[in-house]
Formats: structure tokens, C-alpha cells, sequence
């Protein structure tokens, strides 16, 4: 007899809702789920490829404890038992020797359940975990809530009528909201895409800005410039909500759009166009984007800029505006589960970065969690807002300053790829004592690692959606069937490490299920069990309200949207928008230009991969099977370049090798390299690692801190100065 | 009754759900595609570019140049208008890859007879829509009764104007697309 | 790339060149014994014998081609389709010109029915001249594929044809050492004619396709001119096949000369087919160009993924035992 599941897809944040038909303990067929209101039945490759995923013959299934040399790719099964007293004991011992911050955590995108993560790490009394998360939207957030208390990322472009793409790329990473854009282009919005590069959106765009790589933020600037001198924007709103307004007048005035136009290679008629389009078009919205996160040093300036934008148009929490969303007021959030309050102030302070990169770290966490109990009654978890810098983490593996960082548990993450400076990783990663891998894959991470342990996937787990925590709404989801073989979810996980080392009151269930019953249970309907919530009701949505500041006020020192923020200038940071210059181009680095007369894009979302994932799912590899770089066709001629020819990309960090692209969608001194690559049917040796420095442009990518983004301590992906050549015989 | 399909291009992104999916369906070999999607452009100079994609699979054509070269009767006209194989008929002469505009029919090694889209006829006849169609995260695909002027089909191919691909080779395709 | 057509190879290419041999061979001594020129009657026997196992070596590699053998008599099911007309014509002109073999063996009691033999005759040739003007019909059935459809396709088919028969006759009347006879001297001369005409006609068909086709007719042009089968095109079909045996046939009526243009004939027969089936493009769809991998690439890297996760599967078992 056939079950049908409501399962939920983790090949991405969008988590679509999926339908696993069951028979007999066998999945026999994934499709979309057509009540669910993201896809709506529909799957995109990498959803529809499921059951590859899920049978994969790599995939790993029990655990696996090194026996030869690091990296060298010999390995033994051992019981789950075995695995995890060997990590306890170990652990037990580094802490001893060295204090519990010795042990760190990476993290991947959404495959997991971080507050477990950290919900063992405040209880074991490291504040060392990291993610990619100062690349990947949180300084965007985190400018956002200091400015008004909580991030605007709740556009309803459904009833907007311009919507603002900027440095994101709907259509290539995730669909769904691509199919709100284009309903909301018929619905009559207009479509503006910012991006140095041609992309699938801007291909559906009504305007398009080619940007010069790293130059969003002296754009931003611009059209705040055009919006306060031509008096557009909301005066009623601004007088009565915000502070600091005098201050960015002052502060935008030469910023002209002919000032941009120099910047930016876009002409001041047509920044001023723009402007006039986002601020004439009542509602209008700026959708979340990552790209510009990426910019290194002036990432947040930039991200200060846009909720100006935001601010001054009065689109704040606003019908068809960017509605800010604020935590569920029933559920128990991430938040509420980490035990941040159980990590000692002691242990905070030795968080890697703390003192240089202070917004996204404890002192910054701290001042805004402040703010938003005291409005929401609730924060946003520490998870990713609140997290070592992993430049720093890198640095202090190997060198042991400003202390010993020897272990290191890494979960749903691939470091070498997805962090910039890879041969840097590299080094950090073979100087720990320990290191666990728990993952789908034997990616060239988990080569290098003491402990590979295998991981449930989302057919096998059960998935509850918050965005990280921070939406006010959740969607459920369940599993299809027990986890293959051993492996096991990561609350499993940690849960278990927990018990081993003494958390055991902190761990009352069991499993998954438990847990997300716990965390339903005050918006109290009374399900028996979890499973009978997803069947039953899936979504819980807290009533859409609007301008919820006028009852609540507003989450920031100042009780007001703070246009001048208090919290960045308590920190140490200037308070206002200002302009930074990119730290890899030529503005900074004159003397570098001639010898890399490129400017390199190092990023970029692309169908059917999912960061460095599905490169062995055959049927996914074969639609895009090697990588690319995009070369403009003058530039191309000009070295005789030809499609699908290797070519290297040289910076001064490194050099990495990818095929030629040859289309006119970048411009003729930009190059575009796509990112994650490494080949998993290459040699599963050390050091070629399965190509992981072949064609991995993080290879190419430094993350200096000093280069790195001052409040967030991003490192710069775009906009890097580089230069190429067709790869010749034999090199 | 004709059955026929509207692709907007003004939708589609290239995502290529619908090649992988369609597979999967069909349990098709990994390389074998009945629908491919092809990117077109950026055509222009950076930045005065415009791009597109189109999915091309089966095009159902009325005048049929695979069914009239058919020497066996394996590829023939269903009655729902729908170009369909009879695996048991196919004698494996390849005529009909060689004489299809359109370049969508492939030759199985492993049973030896010639494939292609069927439109799913199968899912068609149980009231639900084609796999690629289910799957397109864009809803960029639409399927109905092309005699059925007061379908919903019909009425978006007038009043978008939609037009089938390559219609001067004269084979009337069932396949409409709304171009970009 | 997919719009190569890789369809049809040496196979069909061997059948095509076969039958309009054996056809032609057929159709000439059938002509010449209708005509009651009897010097060579000797050898018309032999000769349609010759034309029966040539032809019936096509029509084998064309079974060959066929990946459902067993089901081979399909191929007659339906009469409308232009490739079921060929099978009927090529069983024709099988059955005919066996039937005519026959009148030429003595014992058989009909060998002395002549009239009923020049009506065999008669039907044969007509058989013949079907079965090589087909292909050219059956060419231009692909709409997509406009190298193909240009006019005078099948008057090109039927010259060519006509020189590779006259080649394959002239052949034989030198195995049987009647390289004296004045009809070595008059079928030479009719091979040059008929390789004149063929320059001519390969000329102006290019030329037509040049100006009227599409895109993709010129496309299959500039591969034969200048592209991937320029070689076989110039070197085989040009220079080999055309250019040297009309050389040679003007040059003197010896029977070395005659037998290398004859044999070059042949060649260039097998070449004409094949680049003429090879070069032609089907149209190719928007952005089709832009593929990162082709088809057969695409196959492969399949193949090799698939086995390489397998040797890793067994890689990471071992780790478990
Ligand atoms: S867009 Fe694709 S990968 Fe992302 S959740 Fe949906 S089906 Fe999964
Ligand atoms: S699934 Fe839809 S959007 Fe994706 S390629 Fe196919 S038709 Fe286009
Ligand atoms: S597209 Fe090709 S296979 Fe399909 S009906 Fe037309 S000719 Fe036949």
C-alpha cells in the first residue's frame, strides 16, 4: 500500500514542499507538493532528482574513523558508539588542555538544525562556531535591525509596484520567487535588477543597471543623493519615525549621481532615472540579495545604505512594501532553544573576531538582542548573527593566536570549497587534532577528517522551515521514511555528543519529532504528535500586520528608525551611509591594476548546483558538467579564446583553471567564474583531493581581515582584480 | 479533440526541471533528454542584451514528416492528435531522426526501437497535466485542447499570439510558444 | 552538432552506392538487350547476375542498419511512406533482374523465349530507374535539412547512378576480356559523357543550394568546401571520383586507362553518397549552439561518472569491512 508524506526539500532555503509516495519503506517517487504555498507542485531539477540523491551509491552510510595518515584516504567503519567516545574523550581532553573555545564548528547552508548546534556549544562553552553567514545576508540583516529593530526581508511584491533586485539572482537559484517576480511584473510592478553581469533576471527585467562589480554601494548613495534633493521621499514618515535624517542629508550631498556615474560606469542620467522609478512607485520594495554581502570591506557601509532606502521611501512595514516580519510570537524560535543565556560573558569575549568585527559577533549580538526582547520579546538566534569570523578561526588553527583552536566539528559544510582562501583552509584544517566531518559525501573536506560520519537526508529527517529563525512563520514537514543505513539527523547528533559529556538535562528527546513538538506546543492546537501537526494544519503563519512599529515602536536604542544608527556608533562604526572603497580593485590597489587588468566576479548562484552540491548527482552534473568562466566575446577574441577552452584565473593568491564561456552577458573587462566546483570522480587522495585547487576560484580569493568587511568581517568575492590566459600544453 | 501545449518564453528561465524530471518519468537513460532546453543570447553588445530560453521536445505535428516516413506504422497519429511510437513496430531504420526538423527523437540502445516525447498521455487521460508541466517552477507550460476554442489553452495562444517553431517547414506543430 | 546527420552512416551510405550500381549495371544491359545490340550478349548474363549479388549486398547492409531484424518485413507495412516504396522497388528490381538472369542460363526451358525476356527486360529497367531515383526523393522528405531539397537532387542521384553502372559494365567486359569489342569503346565514351554531365550537375546543384538554401544548406556546402568533409569531397568525389577518370577516359580508349577510370568511378560513387549524406544539416533550433556538451559527449561522461561512482562505491565498502 502507498503512504504519501509531506516532506520538505533541503537542496535549498526554499525548502519546497515535497510529496514522497512510501511503499513499503521504499520511496518509489518524489514530486511537488501542490498545496504547498513556495512551489505549488512544482520541483526544480534538484528536487526532481531526489531519489538520486537519496540512493546514491557514495553516499556515506556508516561511520567511518581514519586510519592512515591525513588525507590519505584510508578509513575504517566503526560503530556509532566507537565514533562518538572517541570525540568525547578527545574533546574532553582538548578542553582540559586548552579551554573549551579550543573547539570550533563550521556550518553549511540549511541542511540542519543549527540551534542543536548551539545549543551544545553554549552548554560545552565555545563561542566558536562559524557559517559563510558574513558572506551570505546577515550584514545585510544586521544593518537592517540596528537601523529598525529586525530585518525588512518580507517583500510582498504581489501588491507592489516596482520591486529592486539587487545583486541576486532569483532565476537561477530559487524559482519560486522568481515566479512571484514575474506574476508581480503582470500584476503592472516594474522590475529594476542591479548586477554587473546579464543574468536570467535582468534578462526579464524592465531596467537593468550593469553596475561595475562592487560598485552597488556608491550606486545606493547616488540614489539616496536623488531622492533627498529632489524631495521624493516620505516627509510625513521621516518626520515622525525616523532619527538622523538631517545628518544623511548632509552626509549624501556629493555623492551625485555624476560622482556614481564615475563609479559605477552607469550614466548619472540613468542612475537618476532609477531613483526616480524605486521612489515615484508607492509601494515599491528592495528584495534580500546576497551579493551584496560580498563586497569585503564596505559590505555593511553598503547594506547602510539600502535600509536608508528603504527607510526614506516610507516603505517600511508597509502594505506591497518590505514588511518586517519579526519573530513568531507562539512557536518556540531558535532562539528561544540555543541557551544562549547559559554561555558565561567570560567565554563570550574570547568569540574569534569579537573585538574587530563587533556587529555580528557578542558585542553587537548583545546590544541588539537587547533592543529586540525589549520590543518583540524575542531576538534572533545566535546562529549565524552571532558567530567567530572564519578568517580568524583559519588563522588561529594554524598559528595558535590569539589562542589554540584544535578541533573542530564540521557539519553539512565543505570548507575548502565554500570559504575563500582555500589553500589557507587547507592548512588550518590539517593542523587540528581533530577533525569531524558529518555529511552526506565523502567531500575533500571529509578526507582530511578523524571521523566521517554519515548523514540523514531530507527524505529521512523531519524539516521545520523558519528562515533561519527569523520569519514569523513556520512550515512543517515530516520524514518519509527512517534513516538509511546509520545515518542519522545532526540534532541526533549533537544530542548524543551532549549526552556524553554531560548535558543530558539540557537533551529530554529523543529525536527530531520530540523536539519540534516541544517548540509547537504553545500555539496550542493540541496534536497528539508532531506528524499528526504536518498532516493536519503544516503551516502555522502569525496575521499579517503592517506598520507595526506604531504599536510596538520601534526595536532600536532610540525607540525610532534610526537613520543615524546609535548601535553601529556605539560600536565604533560610522553611523552613516558612506563610501567605501572596494579593497580588491583598482581604486585601492593602483599599483596591482596593470599586472591584473581584470576584474573578476567570483560568485553567482547557478542552475542545477546548490553552492559546492549535486556535483555527483550524474544526471544534475550532466546539464552543466564542467565550469565556467564567462568571458565577454571582445575580450575572448583578443586572446584567442574560444567556448569550453580551459583558461586560467590568476590573482595574486592563487590560480585556478575553468572553461571558457564566451557570451556578451559580462563586460569586456569582467570576467564572471562560477564557484564551487571540485570533481568527486577525481583521485580521493591528498593533496589533489578530488581537483579541490583545480577549478575552485575561492583558491583564487584572499580573506585577509584587514581586507575583510569592517562591522561583519566579510570577505570580498566580487569585484578582485585578476587577469587570464588559455591554459597552454602541458600547464 | 487535439492535444497541445503552450511554452511562454516570457517565463521560462532554463532551469531545466522539465529535461530532468521528464527523465525520471520515463525512466529514461542519463543522457537521453526527450526535452531539451536551450539558452538563446544575450544577443547585442554588453549592455544592450536580450536573452531567452526555449524548450524544445516533440513538437506533435500534425503534418508529420516522422509519421508520413515511417515504413513500418510504428510512428502514427494517436487519435487525440498526439505523434506517438509503437516500440513493437519500430524496425530501428532511423528514418524518422533523420527526417524530424526539430531533432527530438532518439534512438534507445537498449530497446533498440526509436523514443520521444509522448506528452504524456497517460497523465493526460487521468486529468492530470504532463510531468514537465507539473514540475515548471515558472508555470511556464500550459497543456489543453487545441480544438477546444473556449479552452484555456486556446484562449491565451490568440491573445498572446502564440505560434508554434519554425512553422514555414509546413509540419504544424501542436506546440505553441509565447516568444520573449 | 546534433544537427549533423549521424543518423546514417557507411551502412546506408554502402546500400545507396550498391543498389544504384547494381541497378544502373542492370538497367544498361537490359537497355542494350532491348535494343537487340547483341556483340556482348554473352556476358548480359553475367552481368545481371553481377548486378543481382551487388544489389543483394546493399540490400543486406541495409538489413544490417536495422536494429530489429527480426521485424525486417515492416519495412512493407506502409505503402505511402517514400522508404516502404523503396523496399518495394528494390524487391522488384531483385526479383526481376533475377528472373532475368535465368533467361541467360541454357538448361533453363525459357532461356529461348526472347520476347518474354526483353519484357523482363523492359520491367527491370523501369524497377531500376526507380530504385535510384528514390533515394533522392526520400532525401528531401527531410524538411529540416535543406541541403537536400534543392532542385535536380535526383537527376544528380540518376547520373551518378549511370556512371557507376556504366563503370561496373565496363568492368566486366574487361574481365571477360572483351576489351576488344567496339562496345568497350562506346560505353567509355558514355562514361564520359555521363561524368561530364555529372560535373555539371554537381556544379549547379551546389550553386542552387548556395543561392536559394537556408542557412543550414549553406552550412552543409561550406562543410563539404572548406569543412570537415572537404577531403572526401574534393579528393573523392571531385578529384578521384570525376576529374581523373574523365582524364582518363578522354585520354585514350586502352584497357589500362579504362580500367583505372572505372575503378576511380566507383570510388568516387561511394564518396559522392556519403558526403552527401553526411553534410546535410537539419536546422538548428534557437541557441542550440550553445550547448556546453554535445550529445555523444554528454553519453560518455555519463558512462564514465556512473562506472567511477561504482569504483568509488566498492572504495568506500572496503573502508567497511
Ligand atoms: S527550489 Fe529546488 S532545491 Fe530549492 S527547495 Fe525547491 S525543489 Fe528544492
Ligand atoms: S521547468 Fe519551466 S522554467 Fe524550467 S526549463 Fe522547463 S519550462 Fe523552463
Ligand atoms: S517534432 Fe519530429 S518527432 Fe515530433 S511529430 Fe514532428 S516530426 Fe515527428
Amino acid at each position: 500500500m502507498s503512504e504519501y508524506k509531506k516532506v520538505a526539500c533541503h537542496f535549498c532555503h526554499m525548502n519546497c514542499g515535497m510529496v514522497a509516495q512510501v511503499e513499503d519503506g521504499v520511496i518509489t517517487k518524489v514530486t511537488g507538493d501542490p498545496e504547498h504555498p513556495f512551489n505549488q507542485g512544482a520541483q526544480c531539477p534538484r528536487g526532481a532528482s531526489a531519489l538520486d540523491h537519496l540512493n546514491h551509491p557514495n553516499r556515506i552510510n556508516f561511520p567511518l574513523k581514519r586510519v592512515g595518515n591525513r588525507g590519505a584516504g584510508q578509513f575504517e567503519r566503526v560503530s556509532w558508539e566507537e565514533a562518538l567516545g572517541d570525540i568525547t574523550a578527545k574533546l574532553v581532553e582538548l578542553k582540559d588542555t586548552y579551554g573549551a573555545e579550543t573547539l570550533s564548528s563550521l556550518g553549511g547552508t540549511n541542511r540542519t538544525d543549527d540551534f542543536a548546534r548551539r545549543r551544545f556549544f553554549n552548554l560545552f562553552g565555545s563561542p566558536n562556531v562559524a557559517h559563510t553567514a558574513p558572506v551570505c545576508w546577515i550584514p545585510n540583516f544586521l544593518v537592517e535591525a540596528a537601523s529598525y529593530g529586525w530585518a525588512a526581508f518580507d517583500p510582498e511584491i504581489m501588491n507592489t509596484r516596482c520591486v529592486v533586485i539587487w545583486g541576486h539572482n532569483p532565476a537561477t537559484s530559487y524559482l519560486p520567487e522568481m515566479r512571484g517576480l514575474l506574476q508581480a511584473k503582470e500584476n503592472g510592478a516594474k522590475i529594476i535588477v542591479i548586477d554587473p553581469i546579464f543574468s536570467e533576471t535582468a534578462a526579464k527585467a524592465d531596467l537593468w543597471l550593469p553596475v561595475r562589480p562592487g560598485s552597488d554601494n556608491a550606486l545606493a548613495l547616488a540614489w539616496l543623493n536623488v531622492i533627498i534633493t529632489e524631495g521624493l521621499y516620505d516627509y510625513e514618515f521621516v518626520e515622525e519615525w525616523t532619527v538622523g535624517f538631517e545628518e544623511l542629508s548632509e552626509r549624501v550631498e556629493s555623492y551625485t549621481p555624476e560622482w556614481a556615474e564615475e563609479k559605477t560606469g552607469v550614466s548619472a542620467e540613468l542612475i537618476a532615472q532609477a531613483a526616480r522609478m524605486y521612489a515615484a512607485a508607492k509601494p515599491a520594495c528592495i528584495q534580500w540579495g546576497v551579493a551584496t554581502d560580498q563586497f569585503g570591506r564596505g559590505s555593511s557601509a553598503g547594506a547602510q545604505a539600502r535600509a536608508a532606502l528603504r527607510i526614506i521611501t516610507g516603505n517600511l512595514d508597509v502594505p506591497g512594501g518590505d514588511v518586517m516580519p519579526g519573530p513568531h510570537p507562539e512557536f518556540i524560535t531558535d532562539w528561544e532553544m540555543e541557551l544562549n543565556e547559559l554561555l558565561p560573558e567570560s567565554q563570550r569575549q574570547k568569540q574569534l573576531g569579537a573585538d574587530k568585527f563587533k556587529l555580528n559577533t557578542w558585542p553587537g549580538y548583545q546590544l541588539l538582542t537587547d533592543n529586540m526582547v525589549r520590543v518583540w520579546g524575542k531576538s534572533i538566534p545566535a546562529e549565524w548573527f552571532c558567530e567567530a569570523n572564519a578568517p580568524m578561526l583559519f588563522r588561529a588553527m594554524i598559528t595558535s593566536q590569539p589562542y589554540p583552536v584544535k578541533a573542530c566539528i564540521v557539519l553539512a559544510n565543505n570548507p575548502l570549497v565554500s570559504y575563500a582562501n582555500s589553500r589557507l583552509v587547507y592548512q588550518a584544517l590539517k593542523s587540528l587534532d581533530l577533525l569531524v566531518v558529518m555529511d552526506y559525501w565523502m567531500t575533500p573536506s571529509a578526507l582530511l577528517a578523524d571521523y566521517v560520519l554519515p548523514a540523514a537526508s531530507w527524505l529521512e529527517r523531519p524539516v521545520m522551515t523558519t528562515t533561519y529563525g527569523v520569519s514569523d512563520w513556520l512550515i512543517a514537514s515530516e520524514r518519509a521514511i527512517e534513516p538509511m543505513f546509520e545515518r542519522k539527523t545532526d540534532v541526533d547528533f549533537w544530542r548524543e555528543l551532549g549526552l556524553r559529556l554531560g548535558q543530558a538535562e539540557y537533551w529530554p528527546w529523543e529525536n527530531d519529532e520530540e523536539i519540534f513538538q516541544y517548540r509547537l506546543a504553545p500555539i496550542g492546537l493540541e496534536t497528539d504528535s508532531y506528524e499528526e501537526f504536518v498532516q493536519c494544519y503544516r503551516m502555522a503563519f502569525a496575521p499579517r500586520e503592517y506598520r507595526k512599529y506604531q504599536e510596538r515602536g520601534v526595536a532600536t536604542p532610540s525607540g525610532k528608525v534610526e537613520l543615524k544608527s546609535s548601535i553601529l556608533e556605539q560600536l565604533g562604526y560610522d553611523p552613516l551611509p558612506h563610501y567605501v572603497e572596494p579593497p580588491f580593485g583598482s581604486e585601492a590597489r593602483p599599483e596591482q591594476a596593470k599586472a591584473y587588468p581584470l576584474t573578476l566576479v567570483a560568485g553567482g548562484g547557478f542552475m542545477p548546483f546548490f553552492h559546492s552540491e549535486h556535483r555527483e548527482v550524474t544526471r544534475i552534473r550532466l546539464l552543466r558538467p564542467y565550469p565556467r568562466v564567462a568571458i565577454n566575446p571582445e575580450l575572448a577574441k583578443k586572446m584567442s579564446i574560444h567556448s569550453n577552452e580551459w583558461v586560467w584565473i590568476e590573482t595574486p593568491t592563487g590560480r585556478v583553471k575553468q572553461q571558457a564561456f564566451v557570451t556578451s552577458a559580462v563586460a569586456p573587462d569582467v570576467i564572471q567564474a562560477e564557484r564551487g566546483w571540485w570533481f568527486p570522480e577525481k583521485p580521493t587522495v591528498d593533496p589533489e583531493l578530488m581537483g579541490v585547487f583545480e577549478s575552485n576560484i575561492n583558491v583564487c580569493l584572499d580573506d585577509d581581515p584587514d581586507t575583510c568587511d569592517e562591522a561583519c568581517g566579510s570577505w570580498c568575492t566580487r569585484a578582485v582584480m585578476c587577469r587570464i590566459r588559455k591554459v597552454g600544453e602541458g600547464d | 479533440m487535439r492535444w497541445g501545449m503552450l511554452i511562454d518564453l516570457k517565463k521560462c528561465v532554463g532551469c531545466h526541471a522539465c529535461t530532468v524530471a521528464c527523465q525520471n518519468e520515463n525512466h529514461l537513460p542519463l543522457a537521453m533528454k526527450y526535452c531539451k532546453v536551450y539558452k538563446v543570447g544575450p544577443e547585442g553588445e554588453y549592455p544592450n542584451l536580450t536573452s531567452y530560453n526555449i524548450p524544445i521536445a516533440c513538437m506533435h505535428c500534425q503534418e508529420a514528416p516522422c509519421v508520413e516516413g515511417c515504413p513500418s506504422g510504428a510512428s502514427h497519429h494517436r487519435e487525440d492528435g498526439t505523434v506517438s511510437i509503437n516500440p513493437k513496430k519500430c524496425v530501428g531504420c532511423r528514418f524518422c531522426l533523420l527526417v524530424c526538423p526539430y531533432g527530438v527523437r532518439h534512438m534507445n540502445k537498449e530497446t533498440g526501437a526509436v523514443e520521444k516525447c509522448t506528452l504524456c498521455v497517460e497523465r493526460l487521460e487521468t486529468g492530470e497535466v504532463t510531468r514537465c508541466t507539473e514540475t515548471c517552477q515558472l508555470k511556464a507550460r500550459h497543456v489543453g485542447d487545441l480544438d477546444d476554442p473556449d479552452s484555456e489553452l486556446v484562449r491565451i495562444i490568440h491573445k498572446e499570439n502564440a505560434r508554434p517553431l519554425y512553422e514555414h517547414l509546413g509540419t504544424k506543430p501542436s506546440i505553441y510558444y509565447i516568444m520573449p | 552538432m546534433e544537427q549533423k546527420q549521424e543518423y546514417w552512416g557507411w551502412l546506408a551510405t554502402g546500400y545507396f552506392f550498391l543498389a544504384a550500381m547494381g541497378a544502373m549495371m542492370a538497367a544498361v544491359v537490359a537497355m542494350l538487350d532491348v535494343l537487340g545490340v547483341t556483340v556482348i550478349d554473352q556476358i548480359y548474363g553475367w552481368v545481371s547476375f553481377a548486378a543481382l549479388v551487388i544489389t543483394g549486398c546493399g540490400s543486406l547492409l541495409l538489413m544490417v542498419e536495422l536494429t530489429h531484424i527480426f521485424r525486417a518485413y515492416l519495412v512493407y507495412a506502409r505503402p505511402k511512406s517514400i522508404m516502404c516504396m523503396g523496399s518495394y522497388l528494390l524487391t522488384s528490381f531483385l526479383g526481376l533482374t533475377f528472373v532475368y538472369t535465368t533467361f541467360f542460363i541454357y538448361f533453363v526451358p525459357w532461356s529461348g523465349w526472347v520476347l518474354v525476356r526483353k519484357l523482363v527486360a523492359v520491367l527491370d529497367i523501369v524497377a531500376a530507374l526507380g530504385l535510384v531515383v528514390y533515394p533522392g526523393l526520400e532525401l528531401a522528405e527531410a524538411r529540416g535539412r535543406s541541403f537536400w531539397q534543392g532542385s535536380g537532387l535526383v537527376a544528380l542521384f540518376l547520373v551518378s547512378a549511370t556512371s557507376t553502372g556504366l563503370a561496373g559494365v565496363l568492368l566486366m567486359l574487361i574481365f571477360f576480356e572483351l576489351s576488344g569489342s567496339e562496345y568497350l569503346g562506346v560505353l567509355s565514351t558514355l562514361l564520359t559523357v555521363s561524368l561530364v554531365l555529372q560535373l555539371v550537375l554537381l556544379g549547379s546543384y551546389l550553386w542552387g543550394v548556395r543561392l536559394n538554401g537556408t542557412k543550414e544548406g549553406r552550412q552543409a556546402i561550406l562543410n563539404m568546401v572548406k569543412g570537415p568533409y572537404c577531403v572526401n569531397f574534393w579528393g573523392g568525389v571531385v578529384v578521384l571520383g570525376t576529374l581523373i577518370p574523365l582524364g582518363l577516359s578522354i585520354l585514350g580508349k586502352m584497357v589500362p586507362f579504362a580500367v583505372g577510370a572505372a575503378a576511380l568511378v566507383l570510388i568516387g560513387g561511394l564518396f559522392f553518397r556519403r558526403t552527401f549524406l553526411q553534410a546535410a544539416e537539419r536546422i538548428s533550433m534557437p541557441g542550440e549552439e550553445n550547448q556546453q556538451i554535445n550529445d555523444q559527449q554528454t553519453k560518455e561522461l555519463a558512462a564514465a561518472l556512473e562506472s567511477r561512482w561504482m569504483e568509488k562505491a566498492r572504495w568506500l565498502k572496503n573502508q567497511c569491512s
